[in-house]
Parts: structure tokens; sequence; C-alpha cells
């Protein structure tokens, strides 16, 4: 009988082996950082098919024919969740060959549609007109904000901040401008220094981004080098 | 200076030079000139083919037996017998039924004249001899030539359609036909090929007749004995118009002679009553050449004036001459051009060769009584046109001849004098036309250059091709590869990392940490915990893992909190997520913090699953999440092959609003904005929380702090969760990674200020102009 704890030291060995075969690219680009590269990547692939199977495919399409047979077809109720998704499959696999290729660009025409058309609207409803709106907050220094507690000179502040950072940010990405006798643009003063405001802001997203992101990967290396030091400890306990 | 002209562009050129220097084209014959003998063999005949070799044999064969060429006195000779023949010292008419035609039957086969015969003509004259000694056999002989019944064939075929001629020589075919039903061979061949010839070659390659011998010219009492009268119809018609255009009231009763017609023609005589078709040849043959013809002052004929009959030649001979056309004026002997040149430049001489020359095909007697007739006028013609080259045409021929046909003035020399084709399938024939200036000389050309004219621009380029080939070719050094340096300061700042971090997690005891704690608490932080505190039991909440492997070990310290602060409200969970290793780390998650609480799939937490189709599928998740997710992942035993939404922790669920909390566990911004985007409206009263990397914070900060939010609590970053794992009194694996997390931070803080410290420094020591 297999005894679970020795599959999860078998386990915990092999994820500090590919661990010290990913770090092994501190050295320089080698086999064994390659190797634990394809490893996950393989892996990956496989297990997105296995799931995409098991999850989407086998209980959509495939259990409703294996249940009901092929009676289910007839049923009108069937018509948008089995037989329209069976078609565009088929059709999907026309793309196959360069001959048949076009009858394949139906369904890819329906997901890139739709698609487009759900990406705009969310957009344009959750993103684009909620944060004009809050870009348009009252200044009035009563105002409380409801999440953050801010109110006063500091929501004030803030308000500001968030304003200028906005309309320099908008500014700093207007390209169209006159052009000079000696063929450069012809920006305002004003122009100029609220664009140069604006990538001021820029620059500190980006910086505080990347910050984060150099954060983030600093508490991946500490959980990993943690964890090599755990299993180093057990082995040296035995 | 001698020049010779091309025959080709027709340019003067010196003497002696080979080609023509403006077309190019030989001057001299290429293989053999035309001055050597016939009989000599060229200096390839080794190489020469069998049929070529036996082609010559046959031709140097020939000309050994050729007699001598006939003198002067042949002509008279014949002329005189011809006479004679006239005179009444005929043989009796022949038999209508005899196929052969009595002129020819009448030849001696053992005269001299015969051995100038051709072979056909001396086979029907042997069979012609035999027939007489057989005058029972009346039938015409298959045997007697195909090439003779073939020509009798054809002679009925064209006798079988006299539309196409004139009206005369119809009515006289016809009558011809008509003897031809009696009497077969009544059609006299040698006329009839005559026809022939005259019907295929062009006027200028007609041939001139050999001048018939007594034996072969019948006498006009013979003829006329052979043609009827009522067949002179045609004649009578022309005495008829001939009257007419004189102006005389009546014809005269016997008919005489139309205009067009000699006038010295006596018509009133019976012989020329019986002058056909085959008179008016003869008449031609007098007037083609007219030198060998000797004028008989006996003969008082129609043929005195023989300018008279030119038209005669042209009608008959084209065969083309459904009406006879009025007299032409007489015109004038004009500057004649040869019809053929030899490569010697000398005219074509037509006496010379019985190839071209009319007189040599044997004509019948009665041809032969038009030609004695004519004999006196032809030589008054022949004395008016002493001028005229031999071998060519006379100006009426000429001026019928097609304007774009070719007019040299260069004379062609006589058959035997121009040159033996020695090769090619010609081999062994005179006056062939030279195959060499067309297809065997190459033809150079007209304007040549030896200098090379070009612009400057294509010298440019072609210097500069010439550069670019030499750079090709050209060998490059190889390059000396810089010395590859080790990453040493890769290698020093990846080792403090790593000695830091381990130093950090080896000091520190078990419960401390060697770095404090966050002393202040986020501002953010303190409603999140409220929320999460403040949900209700009732309703499960929904954790989204929208996060890729990578960011296990992030996660596992920030979300865990959540995570952790939910199992101890004993909140049902439910985990979905868009990313397909989503539900495989929400089961590992749960796992690892629900270990102390003794968490049961399907009654303490659930999965959903993968939810598949990116912003679409979570659009439709928070409008319909029953019908976006059919069965789950990793459920229980007792919902094993159906649905997650059976489970006792879904039952009440039916749309996003009726969970109890929605937090987003995601490190990417795009994510987290879909979620916000898509999901929000269909939440209701249900919040949105963001447990988000370090990385995507800023990005989703503006839906937190506006005044309508649309995420009622984020989570980001260790600190937070360290912050939030004391608020909660709990220490987890945020607390574990803290001093690590710390020691990791001061190792980077110390690279960056080292390093802004080198570049200072290095820019402050940098050497500046002026």
């Amino acid at each position: 009988m297999i005894d679970l704890a020795s599959i999860d030291f078998i386990g915990t060995l092999v994820a500090a082996l590919l661990t010290i075969m990913v770090l092994s690219y501190l050295v320089a680009d080698n086999i064994l950082f390659r190797l634990a590269t394809y490893l996950f990547i393989g892996v990956a692939a496989g297990y997105a098919g296995a799931i995409a199977w098991h999850n989407v495919l086998r209980p959509g399409l495939v259990d409703p024919l294996l249940r009901d047979g092929f009676a289910a077809l007839l049923e009108p109720a069937t018509i948008v969740t089995l037989i329209i998704p069976w078609a565009l499959i088929l059709l999907l696999f026309f793309k196959l060959s360069p001959t048949t290729s076009r009858l394949g660009s139906l369904p890819l025409a329906l997901l890139v549609g739709v698609g487009a058309a759900v990406v705009v609207g969310g957009a344009v409803t959750g993103t684009l007109i909620p944060q004009s709106i809050a870009a348009m907050e009252t200044l009035d220094p009563a105002v409380q904000a409801p999440l953050t507690g801010e109110t006063g000179v500091e929501r004030l502040i803030n308000v500001l901040i968030v304003l200028m950072g906005t309309i320099s940010t908008l500014l700093y990405f207007r390209f169209t401008a006159r052009r000079k006798a000696s063929g450069l643009a012809d920006r305002s003063k004003l122009l100029e220094g609220f664009a140069y405001i604006g990538r001021i802001f820029i620059s500190i997203t980006f910086g505080v981004m990347y910050a984060g992101a150099l954060i983030a990967t600093l508490i991946v290396l500490t959980e990993r080098i943690q964890f090599l030091w755990d299993v180093f400890s057990l082995f040296l306990k035995g | 200076m001698a020049e010779q002209r091309c025959p080709m562009c027709s340019k003067i050129n010196p003497e002696g030079v080979e080609e023509c220097a403006h077309c190019g084209a030989r001057l001299t014959p290429l293989i053999i000139s035309s001055q050597q003998t016939p009989g000599s063999q060229p200096e390839s005949e080794g190489e020469t083919p069998d049929w070529l070799a036996r082609i010559r044999s046959d031709v140097e064969a020939n000309k050994d037996q050729d007699p001598e060429p006939e003198e002067p006195g042949d002509a008279d000779d014949w002329l005189g017998r011809l006479r004679s023949a006239g005179s009444g010292e005929v043989e009796p008419a022949p038999d209508p039924g005899e196929e052969v035609p009595e002129w020819i039957s009448a030849r001696s086969p053992d005269e001299s004249v015969d051995q100038k015969a051709p072979e056909w003509l001396s086979r029907i004259r042997k069979r012609e001899k035999a027939l007489r000694e057989n005058e029972e056999s009346k039938e015409k002989p298959a045997e007697s030539g195909d090439w003779l019944a073939s020509l009798r064939g054809k002679t009925g075929e064209q006798e079988a359609e006299p539309a196409a001629e004139g009206d005369w020589l119809s009515a006289l075919r016809e009558t011809t036909a008509r003897d031809a039903e009696e009497a077969p061979p009544q059609t006299p061949e040698p006329l009839q090929e005559l026809r022939d010839i005259g019907d295929i070659l062009p006027l200028d390659e007609i041939p001139p007749a050999e001048p018939p011998t007594v034996e072969e010219v019948p006498s006009l009492d013979e003829q006329s004995d052979d043609v009827p009268v009522e067949d002179q119809d045609w004649l009578a018609a022309f005495q008829e118009e001939a009257f007419v255009s004189s102006g005389a009231d009546e014809p005269p009763a016997d008919a005489g002679p139309p205009d067009f017609l000699p006038v010295e023609m006596d018509l009133g005589d019976p012989e020329a009553d019986d002058v056909s078709d085959e008179d008016i040849f003869a008449a031609l043959d007098a007037l083609e050449d007219p030198a060998t013809v000797e004028p008989d002052p006996s003969l008082g004929g129609p043929f005195r004036e023989i300018k008279d009959v030119e038209w005669i030649d042209t009608t008959d001979l084209v065969g083309e001459g459904p009406e006879l056309p009025p007299a032409y004026p007489p015109e004038p002997v004009s500057q004649h051009t040869p019809a053929l040149i030899t490569e010697d430049q000398v005219p074509l001489s037509t006496g010379d060769s019985q190839d071209h020359d009319l007189e040599a095909i044997d004509l019948p007697d009665w041809l032969g009584e038009l030609q004695e007739t004519g004999g006196e006028p032809a030589q008054e013609a022949t004395k008016k046109d002493q001028n005229l080259a031999p071998a060519t045409l006379p100006a009426w021929l000429e001026a019928m001849r097609p304007i774009d046909t070719f007019r040299s003035s260069v004379e062609i020399e006589p058959v035997d004098d121009q040159a033996v084709e020695s090769a090619g399938p010609l081999a062994g024939l005179r006056g062939v036309l030279m195959a060499e200036p067309v297809v065997a000389i190459p033809h150079q050309a007209s304007v040549g250059s030896g200098r090379l004219d070009i612009s400057e621009r294509q010298f440019a380029q072609a210097e500069l091709l010439h550069r670019m080939v030499d750079d090709e070719e050209r060998e490059l050094p190889l390059e000396s590869r810089p010395r590859r340096q080790l990453p040493f300061v890769r290698w020093v700042i990846a080792a403090l990392m790593i000695l830091a971090i381990l130093g950090a997690i080896v000091s520190a005891s078990p419960g401390t940490t060697s770095f404090p704690p966050p002393v202040r608490v986020p501002q953010d932080l303190a409603p999140l915990f409220t929320l999460v505190d403040e949900l209700p039991a009732d309703k499960p909440a929904l954790l989204v893992f929208d996060y890729s492997p990578g960011y296990t070990a992030e996660f596992d310290a920030v979300a865990s909190v959540i995570l952790e602060h939910l199992m101890r409200r004993d909140i049902a969970i439910t985990t979905v997520s868009t990313q397909v290793s989503g539900p495989l780390l929400a089961e590992r998650m749960i796992q690892r913090v629900g270990r102390e609480h003794d968490l049961v799939n399907g009654v303490d937490y659930i999965h959903l699953g993968y939810l598949s189709g990116g912003p679409t599928a979570v659009q439709l998740f928070a409008a319909a999440p029953r019908e976006s997710i059919l069965r789950g992942f990793l459920l229980p035993e007792e919902l094993e092959g159906q649905s997650a939404w059976l489970s006792v922790i879904l039952n009440d669920v039916q749309r996003l609003s009726d969970f109890g909390m929605v937090a987003v566990i995601t490190a990417g911004t795009d994510n987290a904005r879909v979620w916000a985007e898509q999901a929000h409206p269909w939440m209701g009263d249900t919040p949105l929380l963001m447990i988000l990397s370090t990385g995507a914070e800023p990005l989703i900060r503006p839906y937190y702090e506006s005044l309508d939010p649309q995420v009622e609590g984020i989570l980001t970053g260790l600190p937070e969760a360290v912050a939030y794992e004391q608020m909660n009194a709990r220490s987890a694996d945020a607390l574990a990674r803290w001093d690590g997390f710390n020691a990791s931070v001061l190792v980077v803080e110390a690279v960056l200020l080292a390093g802004s410290i080198y570049g200072l420094v290095k820019w402050l020591l940098k050497p500046r102009r002026s």
C-alpha cells in the first residue's frame, strides 16, 4: 500500500529539485533551467486540456447526448445549448483546410464579435462612465469618502491630485498640434507644462507598478528559500 | 574596277568579296563554285548518303550520254520538215479510235530526235508503233503509261467543267469530249500538259516549248480533218466581231479574220478555218522563240504579224479567257527583266535549256502547223525585238506580272552555265536558288559599333555593381569576440539576497519575528476586516482564483488571511476561476488553510471549477451562474456526476447577488477590471473585494476610492496581510515570511542605494569638457 506520507515526501523532493533547477539560471542559461521550464509548460498544457474536457466540453456537449440520446436534439431548448454549439464547433474544424477555411470564419467571427462587444460595453459602463464621474467629484471638503473615510483638506488634496493626474495624463497623450516652419510641433507652453506633469504621473504609476511586481517576487523568493530550508532541515533531521 | 552585285540586296560589292558588305549574304557559292566541273566530286563525298551518290552518278551518266547541243541547223531541219509536211507530204489522217495523236505516232523511233525526247515520249512512241502493228486493238491501253492515263483522266474531268473556261474553249472541249467518247485518245496530251503547266506555274516560269520536228507536227490538212467544221463557231464569232469593229455593214460571207488576228491570216483558206486554241499555242511558241523559227514565205497564214496575237498567249496560257478581248494596241518593246538570276548574275537563257524551253515540249501536228504558218511573222517580230534578251518576258507579259514580284536588272545566265547543285536534295540540278543567304550565312548587324556608349549614371551603376561583387568575394576578417564576462554583479546580488533571507529565517525563532510587524495599520484594512467580519454566515462567499501558479507564494500569504477569517466564521466557501489552473490552486489553498478547521468538501466549500470564455463568461456567470457552470471541480462523492449547484452550499444561490461576498484573487489588472466591469452591475448589495498582487493595486485603486465605489475592499501586499493577521489575532503564512521578506527588501534597498551612489560618483568623476 502506498504511503501518503511517502507520496508527499517525493512530491516535496521533486518540488525542491525543480526549484533548484529554476534557480540555476543565476549561473547561466543551462539545460536544467530549460528542462524545468519545458516541464512546467507541458504539464500546464496537459492539465488545461484535461480541465477543458472535464469541466466544459463533456458536461456541456457530450453528457446531454449520452444521457438523453439524440432525442435531446429534438427539444427546442437544446437548439441554443447543444445544436448551435455543435454546429459552431464543426464549422471551426473547417479551419484545418485552407480550401474550407472560409466556413470556419463564422464561429471565429462570432467569438471575436461577441467578445469585443462584451469588453467594450463593460469598459464603457463599468469603467469609463464611473471613473469619469469619480474624476468630477465635488471639491467640497465636507464630503467624506465612504470607504477610506477621507474628508476635509486631506480629501481635497487627494481629489486635486487625482484630477491633476488624470488631466495631465490625458494631455500628454494629445499628439495633434500645429506644425512650425521648422517642422516641429507647435504646442502651447501651458499644454507642454501639463504634458510634462502627466509624464511625471505616468512615471510614478509605472514605478509603483514595478515596485509592486518586485515586492511580489521578493515574497515568492522568500517563500521558495524558506521551502528549501525546510526540506534541507527535514533531511538534516532524517 | 570589276564589281559584283549582291543577289539579296542588289548592292554593289567589290570583286572578290565572298560576302555582301551590306547584308552579309554570300556572294559566291558556299560548297561548289560555278566554275567547278559538274563531274567533279565534292570533297565530302565520303560523307554523302547513298541516295545522293546514286543521284549524282545518274547525273554524270546522263551528261555523258547527252548528245551535243542541238545546232541551230536542227531547228532549220525540223522546220524544213515542217514545211514539207505542210506541203502535203503527210500521212493520212489517223483513225479517231487511236489513242495517240498522229503527230506522235508519225515520229520514227530511230530518228535522232528521239534521243532528245523524254523517256515518257519514247515509251509512247513505242506503244504507238505496237498499236500500229495491231490495228484491231482500238481500246485505250491501260498500260500506256500512268502519267498519260492520268492526263487523260484529268482532261476528261476538265472537259466536264467547261463553265470555268471561255465559251470558245469550252465549245472546243465539248467537241473534244464528244470525240473522246467515241475515241478517247483524241485529246492531245501535250496540249493538256501545257495547259496544266500554264495553270500551275507563273507566266514567267513557263518553259518554252521545244521546236517540234516534222514528224511531230502534223499538217493543217490533217488537223482540219480532225476538227469538225461546226466546232469552229468561236472563230466565226471572232470574224463577226472583227467585222463590227471595222464598220462594215455585214460580215463577209467567208467570215474574214477579226482585227485582233493577224490581218494577213487567210481565213478563207480551209486550213485557216481549222484554227483552234492549239493553233494559237503554236503561234505562242513562235512568238516565244522567234529565233528558232524561220519564216516561211510560202505560208500566207494568219500569223503575218505576230505582234497582233500577243493576247492569245496571255489568255490561253493563263487559261482565264472566257471572252476574247478586243485587239490590243501594239506595245513598244521595253527593257525586259529576267525572271530568274543565277549566282553568276547571268540572265537565264531559255533556249539553252530544255527545262525552260517550251520548244522542248513536243507539240501536236496542228500546233506545229500553226507554228509553220506563223513563221514569217514571227521572224518579223523577232527582228523588231532583237534587243529582247533571251528568256525574258515580253512587255505585255511583264505588265501582267504582280507588282510585288522580284524585278532585278541582273541578267540570268543560261542554265548550262549555271552551277550544278552539289549538296542537298537538289543535288545535280542546275539553276537552283542558293539557300546559303537565307539559312547558312549568319546575318550580321547592318550597323555595328565597337564602342559601348554609356552615360555617367550607367557607369556609376556599373561601378557600384562591381564594388558589390568585389565585396561579396572579399573575405571578411573574423571579428574578435569580446571575452565573455562572468555575471559577478548578478551573483553577488543573488548571494546577498539568499544569504539575507536565510539568515532571517534561521535566526528567527518560532512565533517571533526578527523584524517588527507593521505598527500602523493601513487605512483600507479596517473597512475590509469589518466587511468580512460582518458577512452573513448563511450566505456562501465566492472566491475567484484568477492567478497563475507563479503567484502562489504571494497569494498563499495574502489571500490566506481572508480565507482563514472566513473559515473561522464558518462561512461556506465557493470557488471559481477563469484560469485553467485556478480550481487546482483553490483546492490547494483551502487544504493548506483549512487544515485546522476540518473542512468537508461539499459542506464547507465547493469548487465550481473552470469558467471558460473570458469576459463573456464572467458576464454570463454574473447574469446566470447556474447556466454558465454545469458541473464543478472535485465534487464530493455524493455529487459525483452531478452539478455542484446541487450541493447544500449552493441550494439558495440563483444569482450572483445571492452570495454573501465575492472576492477576486488576481495578479493581473485585466482580470480585476473585468470582474469590476462585468460583475458589478449584477452584484446588488453583495460586496466585491479585490485581493491583488502588489503590482496590480495602483490600477484598481480608483474603483475603490470613488464616491460610488465598485470595489468595496482591497487587500494587497504582505504588510497588509501581516496586519490583517494581527487584527485576526492569528499568525499564518504571512507572518512566517515576514522576516525573510524584510531581509530581502533591505538587500534590495542596499543594492539600490549602492547603485545610486556608484552612478553618482561615476557621474561626478566623469571628465567634462571645458
